[in-house]
């Protein structure tokens, strides 16, 4: 029931999110500026594949009696986010360096807070695949 | 590191499932345990051990051990 409960609550927060996402495509296309309303609409339509794939497999994981977390998975979470921390570091300080490049500070902020997103995952992918022998 | 699960899993007619249900962790945990490319805290190695009807030594056999 525990697992349900959660399942439920990240459903409502990851739809929060997307519709959000929605609506910033919807303000930029009507009000500022087509190109980065297209941008958005984007950005929105592949995380909504992104979420619902994930969705979808901790669903299937819930039905079958699996947990959602374990020692394990809570570990390489852990570790994930300390590599993902050292490694952002020479991240922000790359994009202060190349800052000129960029037109505004907000779109420095939201480059490097995707980044680190991506960064994550893919830290997160690889501990995943490698284990930790000894 | 090397264990034995896979053989006391057979033994026992379980699969890597039932052996995660058994022990409420993960399949994909069961499945690095075995491979030896995990190493378990101590209380999840006893739970393992534990569900298997053995004990962690003989669960977990280390290189220098042999």
């Amino acid at each position: 029931m525990e697992e349900k409960r959660k399942f439920k609550l990240g459903l409502v927060l990851l739809i929060s999110i997307n519709l959000c996402q929605f609506l910033a495509a919807f303000y930029w296309y009507f009000n500022e500026s087509k190109d980065i309303g297209y941008i958005w609409f984007a950005i929105a339509i592949i995380t909504a594949i992104l979420f619902a794939i994930f969705l979808n497999k901790t669903w299937k994981d819930i039905k079958a009696g699996q947990p959602s977390e374990d020692e394990r998975s809570k570990k390489i979470k852990m570790n994930a986010a300390g590599y993902s921390f050292f490694v952002s570091i020479y991240l922000w300080i790359g994009l202060l360096i190349f800052q000129d490049l960029f037109s505004s500070c907000s779109h420095v902020v939201s480059v490097g807070i995707i980044l680190m997103a991506v960064l994550f995952v893919t830290i997160s992918t690889i501990l995943n695949r490698r284990g930790d022998a000894i | 590191m090397r264990t034995r699960i896979k053989e006391l899993r057979a033994r026992y007619d379980l699969t890597q499932d039932d052996l995660a249900k058994k022990v409420g962790v993960r399949r994909e945990t069961i499945l690095f345990l075995e491979k030896g490319k995990y190493n378990p805290s101590l209380k999840l190695a006893h739970d393992v051990a534990k569900a298997l009807n053995t004990s962690i030594d003989e669960l977990f056999i280390f290189e220098d051990d042999q």
